[in-house]
Formats: C-alpha cells, structure tokens, sequence
C-alpha cells in the first residue's frame, strides 16, 4: 500500500468523481422527476445541504488539528470501535447500492442479452485491489481521470446543444416549494461521501474547509450543468427512462463520432471504479481500526466477494434492486454518515481527555 | 511475490477492458450473423401486426469491390405478430440472424391502425434496449408502409437511406416538422399537445417509384390519424413552431413575376393576452433572407421600390403560410400541434391550469395574429441600385 498523504484538493477530486458517479447512474423514479426545470436548481439544495452538514464535521476537524498541534490523540475506545464499524456498514451498504445501480446500468443499456454477474463480479474484485493501493494512489488517479470526465461531459454537452429545446422546460417551482425543497433534499441525501471526509483527516493535507467550499460550488454547477442538458434535450421524455442521463448522452453526436455514448459510457465505468475502489478503502479502513490484527487487504477482499455474493442476487430480480435505490434508505445513510455520526463523535471528543504523543505511540 | 501481483494486476485489467470496450454492441456475435435493420415499415391487419424490414446486406457488404456484386445492397423482409415486438423477433426464424435496431434510420407508420394507436407502436421501441431515441417517424399516406419499405427505387440503394435523407433535408428546409421517436414520447405524454408526424407517399418515375412527402398526418389524443396537413399547411409549421433554420420561398410579386428568397434566419416570438376570456396569441416572426431569383425584365434589377415590394411579398407569403396552417389545424380540430398549450404553461403557468385539460376544445378558439418583420439581407450578384430613379 501506498502510504503517501493526499491534499486536500486532491481528496475532493475523488469526492467529485464519486458524485459524478451518481449523477450519471441517477435514476428517475415516482418520488423524484427529472422532466422538470426544478431538477437543474436541485443543486442549490445540496449546496446548502452540503454546507449545514459540514457543521459537526467542521468541528471536528477543527478539534483535530488543535489536538495535533499540541500532539495530543485520542485513545481508540470501545465506542470508537463501535462508530468504526457503524461506518464500515454504511459505506459497505453504499457499495451495494452503487454496484446494483452500475449492474443494472450495465444489464439494461450497454449489453441487454448477456448475463453480466461475471462482469460485476470482476468489476467488485478489481475495486478491491485498487482499495489495496491506499489513499494516495485513488486520489492521484483522480486527478486524471477527473480531467477525462470533465473533457468528455463537456463534449458531449457541445454537442447536444442543439438538441437543447426551451419547450422542454418547465415553469420554475411548477409543484410548489415544497415539493422542490423535498426533493432537493432526496437529491442531496445521494452525497454519501461527504461523510468520508472525518476518516480520512490524518491522511489529508491542506486546508480542508477551503478545499470542500470549492468541492461543494463546482459539483453543484457541474450537476447543474449536466441537468440543464438532460432536461433540455428529452423533456418529459426523461421521466419514462431508466437512465435520463445515458439517453440524453445517446442523442449526442460529434463530427464523424456518432456514438459519443460509446465513449462517454468508457469514462463513466472509471467513475464507478474510483467511487467503488474508494468506498472499499473505507470499510476496510474502519474495519481495521476496530480489528487491528485483520489487515486491510483481507477486509477488502472479504468485503468484495461478499459484495459479489449478494449484488449476483440482487441482480437476478428487479424488486430486490428497488429495496437499494429506496429513497429512505438514501436517507438514512446520508443522516447516519453526515449527521448523527460526526455529532456523536464531536460529542464524545469534548469529553475524553486526550494522550500525549510519544516516540511509541505515534 | 510482487512481480506476481503486478501479472496479476496486468491480466484482471485486460480482462477487464475487453468486457468493457467490446467492439460489438451484441456481445460474441459476429457482424454477419446480425440483422443491422435500417429501415422498418409497420402495418396493422386482421389482429396482427405487420412489420416489415430493410436490413444490410452483409454478405453483399463484406465482397471486396462490393459495388461491383450483383447482389442488392439491402435485403428486405416481412413478419407478422401480435405485438411489434413479437413480429419483429420472428424475423430471426426467416433470416436466420439476430435483429440490430441500433443502426435503424426511419420507422414507417401506416397511417391506418385499425383499433392499435400509434402508441401501441412505440410502445417496443420506446422500452427496447437497443433503440434509439433519434430515430425517424414518418406516416404512410394511402399506401402500406411495407410498400414503402419495398419500393422500387434506384438499383442498389439503401432504401431507408433515402427517406431518411428525404425528412431530415426537408425538415432543414423548413418544409416538415422533424419527428423522432423522442419527440413522438414528448407529445404523446402531454395531454393537450398533437402530434404532427411527416407523411410520405409512393410516386411512379417511370419503371422506378419515388418518395415523395404528403404534408403531415396529425394524431388526436387518442394516437389516431384525425387529419392530414397538406403540404403548403405543413410549411407553415416551421414558423408557427419557431423551428426555422433554412429554407426557401417561392411567391408571386405585384407585377405578376415570380421571386424565390434563401431563408437565412427566422425567429418567432410569442405574446400571449386574454380579452374577456379569450385567449389571443400574437405572433412576430423577424425574418431575414437573400434574393435567390427574381423575374427577368424592366424591373430585374433590385431598386429601392422593388426591394419595398420584395419585403412585402414575403411577410405576406410568411403571415399566409402561418395563417393557413393555423385556420386548418382550428377548422378541422386537429389539434395543438404547434404546442400553443406549452408556451402558455411557460408564460402563464397558473392560467394553464385552469384550461389544461379543456384545451382542445379552448384550442379551436383561440384567436391569432401574426406580424412578421423582413429583412431582405442580400439581392445576390446583380447590381443595387440605390437610386429610385435609376
């Protein structure tokens, strides 16, 4: 493993392609409509989310770098253990639900006749050893394939301009604001990786506040952007597909390159696999810091072959797949990973008493 | 140990690419052994469907010097079914291959369903895989669209092909509406809205046939052929939709010469007013184009008296084309295919609430006016002349 520290803008890289990841892989449903001139100012809602939620993580950050600057830590207890392993759970469940969403992007749009359980088999597998290369390898890799995605999204955006028809909008607010700040909310509730961000302080360098307002404000434009383009190019027609964003991609054309798709599909599987490589350093990560003799790589294949098991069964019938792209269940993580958790751990900080560093403990 | 990891690593990735970047949307099939469908006719008869399709010719393509074969290009097949979707997997028991839809161009509606709608007929290519959302649509007008699909063109030619050039250069110039299975979705999902579809007819060229455009079949919210726009009414679409890009026209002067204008920019703005409960929609079109041709004689050259007549021959000829198409979707209750109900739900959003779901009938009655403003931009190569006298 590579035990390189990461700055901190390079950590949101890797945040902003595992958001990337969920826009492109995001799903129309009965509760959410993507037909809708609301869906572009969705955005608005998870930069404000975003922000209220950086509150409890802000103070511990803030709690962390005063510790570190007297060298002082705090001593792994039983209930750090046990938040250990609540976050372990939360991202294994995310990985689930990414994978089943990619399974059945995979199955449904790129190969429709093939039983793809080999592929998503592989694709777990690969993520796990690439979790194996550490923090400092994931976030690099970011870096670049950042550039990619950004390249070929704003290709394909350049060419479905002229797809753009302004009928296809919607008045503003159209259902009230209520609805609009509903789902706004679901919609913010998908930014499950802000809650990475606590266990990954040490390993981070720079200034982190600073980093995630620029995170924050250029993902809300770039998912903004994008929905400008969904909505404006299919219309109502965005709400009967299954994936609005791949369709939108599939009216695309450049020059002789008439199936951009083909190519933007290729950046998109590298999304999926920073985001999924990514989430298992985390479980592995959070597993080890309660089960110190269980190395990180036995976690993180163990992680992945039971991840395999249960997407293969997921996979085979599309009810077991809406339990994972349940709206609740979004939520509950989001609250879990951003909210409840960092709150009880600031809690908890304030009223250990911290250790002094030594030679031996460091 | 760690030479092994990295050949490990090195395999799990080409493993990996080659299942990601297949070069065959069908996986493990080869070329040859597909149906690439380019063109598909649909018919309804006696409960069934009738699907009739236009696939390349592979064994024809693959010769080297291909041209040169004497086999045809495209080979055409004809499958009935319950569904669409059934007869068109049946194709697989004549031709012995499995059907592609990704590649296919143009989708020919007969214009009579019988009891199906036309929804029924998208209905496959709406939720298929492999279909995608630009291909075009477009009404058999009088005749089978398996007619269509067989019609005796030129030698050796990709009949779809040809009709999709047909509707995409006649939308460029402004003559139809362009209608794919998008837009189809689109306008079938509003309620208030119709859907105009281009429709195409069979001519006789000598031993050969030719395709040739009828105006446009409009579609009542039942997805039933309610009327047909000629073609002069088709053209008025365009403007009345803001879809103008290019184009030409062609009109009578004052002195009894003909003049045909190049189309280079057009625009139309909507206003919308209620007057003691009706709904009045004024239209502005800013158009601007060049002289392509005038009438030879006295008056060829373009002085500033004839360049007067100029600008109004073609407001006249943009206002009337406009009107006509208006009267004739009112009068025969065709419909809001101009998506009239759509730019009130975008300028008065709590006003198309209350008349959403009365507006075919508030449709018929709304009351219209059109001015269009002309810029002739350039007369061509032929002298100006600034001078009224001259």
């Amino acid at each position: 493993m590579l035990k390189e520290k990461v700055s901190a803008n390079q950590f949101f890289m890797l945040l902003y392609l595992s958001l990337l990841n969920t826009v492109f892989m995001y799903l129309s449903s009965d509760s959410i409509k993507i037909a809708s001139t609301d869906t572009i100012l969705r955005p608005v809602v998870f930069i404000l989310v975003a922000f209220v939620v950086y509150v409890p993580i802000g103070l511990i950050i803030k709690h962390h770098n005063q510790l570190s600057s007297k060298r002082l830590y705090i001593q792994k207890t039983t209930f750090l253990k046990i938040i250990a392993i609540l976050y372990a759970a939360i991202y294994f469940i995310s990985i689930l639900k990414s994978l089943a969403r990619f399974d059945l992007f995979v199955s449904s749009e790129l190969f429709p006749n093939s039983d793809m359980t080999i592929f998503i088999v592989i694709i777990t597998l690969t993520c796990a050893i690439l979790s194996l290369l550490g923090l400092g390898a994931l976030s690099r890799a970011a870096g670049i394939f950042s550039a990619l995605v950004i390249i070929s999204t704003v290709l394909v955006m350049v060419s479905l301009r002229s797809e753009i028809n302004f009928m296809n909008f919607t008045p503003v607010f159209e259902n009230g604001l209520i609805d609009f700040s509903k789902e706004g909310l679901l919609f913010a509730a998908q930014a499950t990786e802000i809650g990475t961000i606590i266990m990954f302080l040490p390993e981070i360098e720079g200034n982190v506040k600073r980093a995630y307002s620029r995170w924050v404000v250029f993902s809300g434009i770039s998912v903004a952007l994008i929905f400008f383009f969904v909505v404006g190019s299919l219309g109502a027609f965005a709400d009967s597909q299954l994936f609005p964003t791949y369709t939108a991609v599939t009216l695309a054309s450049f020059g002789l390159l008439e199936r951009i798709d083909a190519l933007e599909t290729g950046v998109w599987i590298l999304c999926v696999t920073e985001k999924i490589a990514f989430y298992f350093l985390v479980v592995s990560k959070a597993v080890n810091y309660t089960f110190k003799k269980i190395p990180q790589k036995f976690v993180a294949l163990g992680a992945s072959v039971l991840v395999s098991v249960i997407i293969s069964f997921v996979s085979y019938n599309i009810k077991r797949f809406s339990f994972l792209s349940s709206d609740i269940l979004s939520v509950t993580l989001f609250l879990l990973s951003t909210v409840i958790l960092p709150i009880t751990i600031y809690v908890y900080l304030r009223r250990v008493k911290p250790c002094e560093k030594t030679e031996e403990n460091i | 140990m760690k030479k092994l990891k990295r050949i490990f690593s090195v395999l799990l990735l080409c493993v990996f690419s080659l299942s990601c970047f297949s070069s065959c949307e069908k996986a493990g099939t080869e070329l040859s052994d597909l149906m690439i469908i380019q063109g598909i006719g649909v018919d309804y008869e006696k409960g069934n469907f009738i699907v009739t399709v236009e696939i390349l010719n592979n064994e024809q393509s693959g010769t080297p010097g291909g041209d040169s074969s004497s086999e045809d290009k495209t080979k055409i097949y004809s499958m009935q079914g319950e569904t669409v979707a059934d007869a068109l997997r049946l194709l697989t028991t004549k031709s012995g291959n499995l059907p592609l839809f990704a590649h296919n161009r143009v989708i020919i509606i007969n214009e009579n369903l019988n009891e199906k709608t036309i929804s029924d007929v998208l209905e496959f290519f709406l939720r298929n895989y492999d279909s995608r959302a630009s291909q075009l649509l477009c009404v058999s007008k009088g005749q089978k669209a398996e007619k269509l699909i067989r019609a005796k063109l030129l030698k050796d030619t990709v009949k779809s092909e040809i009709l999709e050039n047909l509707l995409t250069e006649s939308h460029k110039k402004s003559l139809i509406p362009q209608v794919r299975i998008i837009d189809a979705a689109n306008a079938l999902q509003n309620k208030a809205i119709s859907l105009c579809v281009p429709a195409v007819t069979l001519k006789k060229n000598g031993e050969n046939e030719d395709y040739e455009l009828s105006g446009c079949a409009v579609y009542d919210r039942n997805g039933r052929v309610s009327m047909f726009l000629t073609k002069n009414e088709s053209e008025g679409l365009g403007f009345l939709n803001n879809d103008v890009k290019d184009g030409f026209l062609t009109e009578d002067l004052p002195n009894g010469e003909k003049a045909t204008f190049l189309i280079n920019k057009s625009k139309t703005k909507y206003e919308i007013e209620t007057k003691n409960g009706n709904l009045i929609y004024h239209l502005t079109v800013d158009f601007s184009c060049d002289v392509d041709e005038i009438g030879v004689g006295e008056r060829a050259y373009p002085d500033k008296v004839i360049m007067k007549d100029l600008k109004n021959t073609v407001e006249k000829a943009v206002a009337s084309r406009m009107n006509a198409t208006l009267d004739a979707l009112k009068k025969e209750k065709g419909g809001d295919c101009i998506a009239f109900c759509k730019i009130l739900e975008l300028k008065k959003p709590q006003l198309y609430k209350t008349v959403e779901d009365n507006w075919q009938n508030i449709f018929s009655n709304i009351q219209t006016t059109v001015e269009v403003n002309v810029t002739i931009r350039r007369v061509g190569e032929e002298t100006l002349k600034t001078n009224e006298s001259a």
